[in-house]
């Protein structure tokens, strides 16, 4: 049975509706406790990643490195949740970095400045102005590091299978409307999609194991055949060998070919130093 | 209820049909395997198909148009769509229109070989074995 990522901006109804249709389908949520496993098994603190994630209402803000760190860790252990379908995912962004599995279907919940500020006030006990602030600051820090990270506009339908407009429908019939689009044929499990969906979680495994080396590197793997991408100084055989013996380590990987891309722009700016 | 399996198999690489036929052949299916599309369907004009294995991009005709033609003449047939030009909306588009699976190319005989033995079961069909032999690659 498919997957299904909701996604939504802050105060945006995306927790309710997550609960309500996993409820009706009667698959598991995937969501703030994938968090607590993923610090667990790889010993960072949650709130870290929470912060990675959401953003935090402090002032404080997060590298792109420690972001890139905090998501890869997050997507290796929600990896393992989404494997066996049947799950509904929110508040992890996943619909950013789970892609080409189509038997995934992403959600995005939009709602209207007013009521999300409205949610806020009461959620936070904040005037309606402090409240508005909150939310803007959120949607505009949030969408920086989704433009900067993935290149992507989370408000651009095109990215999504459905949109709903929460405020319109209500939770109820939203609920309803993704149960019917995930019970659709061409959202269903097929050997292609499982596959693909294997290999993701190899490659998400794989790249949160190297990503404290390499915030940057690319990881594909196709039938525990794993491909890693890696920008390097020079021949750097130091750096590609750890990447390959970490990579090795990682349960289901069957080979490992490292690719070493010649940073050039690094040389460049080394050498005018 | 045992009995043969009715495969066709449509690839205009003549090398897929030669290998898939013998390794579908010894789980109890008989296969009749063309590399032209159009002559394909003409044969599905003729004879229902339990299962039809089908390329997706073929010179004459595409998979899907086979698939649409499948499921217009026997809609009980299971339609096992193949491609290395494999594609989220493809895939999706093929399960949409009826396909009971979508396989990546390259795979190993054994997993089409499951999808074939899902397909037969989904239809109340037990194809009797002649032997299994060792797995390869297609």
């Amino acid at each position: 049975m498919p997957v299904i990522i909701i996604s939504s901006a802050a105060f945006g109804r995306g927790a309710e509706i997550t609960a309500r249709t996993a409820g009706l389908l009667g698959y598991r949520i995937a969501g703030p406790e994938v968090l607590a496993a993923a610090a667990q098994r790889h010993g960072v603190p949650v709130e870290r990643l929470r912060q990675a994630i959401n953003e935090s209402a402090t002032w404080r803000s997060m590298s792109a490195k420690d972001r890139r760190v905090c998501l890869a860790i997050v997507g290796a252990t929600l990896s393992d949740h989404i494997l066996d379908g049947e799950c509904v995912c929110h508040g992890l962004a996943a619909h950013l970095y789970v892609t080409g599995i189509s038997h995934v279907v992403k959600v995005r919940i939009s709602c209207p400045l007013d009521s999300r500020a409205a949610r806020a006030t009461l959620q936070e006990n904040l005037s309606d102005s402090r409240a508005r602030k909150l939310v803007r600051r959120l949607d505009t820090t949030r969408r920086r590091w989704v433009e900067e990270l993935f290149g992507v506009d989370e408000n651009d339908p095109a990215n999504f299978d459905v949109v709903i407009e929460a405020e319109r429908t209500g939770i109820e019939e939203a609920a309803t409307l993704i149960v019917d689009v995930a019970r659709r044929r061409r959202y269903q499990p097929m050997s292609y999609s499982l596959k693909q969906m294997r290999d993701h979680a190899l490659a998400s495994k794989v790249r949160a194991a190297l990503v404290d080396v390499d915030p940057g590197v690319v990881v594909r793997a196709n039938d525990g055949n794993v491909r890693i991408e890696t920008k390097v100084l020079g021949t750097e055989s130091e750096k590609t060998a750890s990447l390959r013996s970490r990579a090795l380590a990682v349960a289901g990987s069957l080979t490992v070919e490292v690719a070493a891309i010649d940073d050039y722009f690094a040389r460049a700016a080394m050498s005018m130093r | 209820m045992p009995r043969t399996l009715e495969v066709m198999i449509v690839d205009d690489e003549p090398t897929v049909g030669k290998r898939l036929a013998p390794a579908l052949a010894k789980i109890g299916c008989e296969v009749e395997t063309f590399v032209n599309p159009t002559e394909a369907m003409h044969r599905i004009d003729k004879k229902e198909f339990d299962v039809v294995i089908t390329d997706v991009v073929m010179k004459e005709a595409t998979g899907v148009q086979v698939l649409e033609h499948v499921m217009r003449a026997s809609p009980r047939t299971k339609v096992i769509m193949i491609t290395g030009y494999a594609m989220m909306s493809l895939a999706r588009d093929a399960m949409e229109k009826g396909a009971f699976d979508f396989v990546a190319k390259p795979f190993q005989l054994h997993e089409l070989r499951r999808v074939v033995l899902r397909a037969a079961e989904a239809l109340g069909v037990e194809p009797v074995p002649s032997h299994v032999d060792g797995f390869d690659d297609l």
